[in-house]
């Protein structure tokens, strides 16, 4: 079991990154807050980390993991699961962007499939290679070259350009 | 290098969701290993004083199988069928032309592969089978003569047998489907939401796994896959 101040550090360390996973996962306000209690209850009891990069990594897919699994409680309720990107953004607080702030690419990358949006997200905002996002999702590298690629070319259709390298 | 994303920049935690998360954890993280406490003790003062446990009536394990008729044979310790019951048309359809409550588990899955009609389903189909029981061992065993029963009575590109776990089971109970259904739609759905539950529920099998391929291949079994069975389909009619 980590102490107190183990958690309130890795709270302030990881808090903004785990935010900006719901975020591309569309979590309503009172999910992220769920989300956040099962993460940080979860690290209190994990072993210690090898790195500070194994426990980014780890934490990334345990947040990932559990925005997976509020969508099957959501399912689990027979939820609409189609989100609506404007009502979403509306109903955030003020630590989320307003639906007509957010950039064209940001909307696109939003329509996406989620494990599509996973891939952009750790390759192009959190600067992960292939084989390291392959590490932190459990899936082979062809997996992830392929959902990258497709991600890209579903963008292209939505923006009619291309705005990832 | 310019981040294209970098607008995520601007998203931040909030104070209070930073709060409200310390609060939960330190609370949780004391009080949780003294819940472990109460279903030991429970347990103790159960096996203490009710020495004769009667012979259960009351399934203990559930097969379900699907191609597109979806049934579910609910079994007893000794894997005798306790009751059938389909969870679609076709199912019922089959189930008033054949008995199979009261049979052995692998008498009644004999009796239904050699029924007629059920074979003109399986003939361009694919049945996929859960297991499901709480206890590992038994249903660890129920997969093994299952796999072992088809494997001699099927192609291998006809048929993909799986445990699943209690969560599945009893998710799918509650949506009103077999639990073999339930986790490739569940899986689907993970994916994306340009399909509503009830148009995945009235798919078969073999349509319900070629969507699933186009999403991420490696959630199909290697033999369920769409080219492996046209493949197949294609030697097996010819």
């Amino acid at each position: 079991m980590r102490t107190e101040e183990e958690i309130v550090k890795a709270i302030d360390k990881y808090a903004d990154m785990i935010q900006k996973i719901c975020f591309i996962h569309m979590k309503q306000q009172c999910d992220v807050d769920d989300i956040f209690q099962t993460v940080f209850l979860k690290y209190a009891k994990a072993p210690l980390f090898d790195t500070p990069e194994h426990e980014k990594a780890w934490l990334i897919r345990v947040t990932i993991n559990a925005c997976k699994d509020m969508l099957k409680n959501w399912f689990h309720r027979y939820a609409d699961l189609k989100n609506n990107l404007e009502d979403f953004t509306h109903n955030q607080d003020q630590s989320y962007l307003h639906y007509n702030q957010i950039s064209d690419l940001m909307q696109a990358i939003l329509k996406l499939p989620e494990h599509y949006r996973n891939v952009i997200y750790l390759y192009y905002y959190e600067g992960y290679q292939v084989n390291e996002i392959a590490n932190i999702l459990h899936k082979n590298q062809n997996t992830i070259y392929t959902w990258l690629k497709r991600a890209k070319e579903q963008l292209k259709t939505i923006l009619g350009g291309d705005y990832l390298e | 290098m310019n981040n294209p994303l970098q607008e995520l920049n601007n998203i931040h935690a909030s104070q209070t969701t930073k709060e409200k998360t310390l609060h939960f954890v330190l609370k949780h993280k004391h009080h949780h290993k003294n819940l472990y406490l109460i279903p030991v003790i429970a347990c103790l003062l159960i096996l203490l004083f009710i020495p004769f446990r009667p012979k259960p009536s009351v399934p203990v394990a559930y097969v379900s199988l699907d191609i597109n008729p979806s049934l579910e044979l609910r079994l007893d310790q000794d894997n005798i069928v306790l009751e059938a019951k389909a969870y679609n048309k076709d199912a019922k359809k089959i189930l008033k032309t054949i008995q199979l409550q009261g049979q052995k588990l692998e008498t009644a899955i004999i009796n239904l592969l050699n029924d007629k009609q059920y074979k003109s389903y399986l003939q361009d189909g694919l049945l996929e089978i859960s297991v499901f029981a709480d206890n590992q061992n038994l249903s660890t065993n129920i997969e093994t003569t299952l796999n072992d029963l088809l494997k001699k009575n099927l192609e291998d590109n006809q048929y993909h047998c799986r445990q699943v776990t209690q969560e599945t089971h009893h998710n799918a109970s509650s949506h009103h489907m077999t639990a073999g259904k339930y986790q490739i739609i569940e899986t689907i759905m993970s994916y994306t939401s340009q399909y509503s539950l009830n148009e995945l529920k009235e798919m078969t099998i073999l349509q319900l796994y070629t969507i699933l391929y186009t999403f991420n291949q490696e959630d199909v079994p290697t033999h369920c896959q769409p080219t492996h069975n046209q493949e197949n389909h294609h030697q097996n009619h010819h």
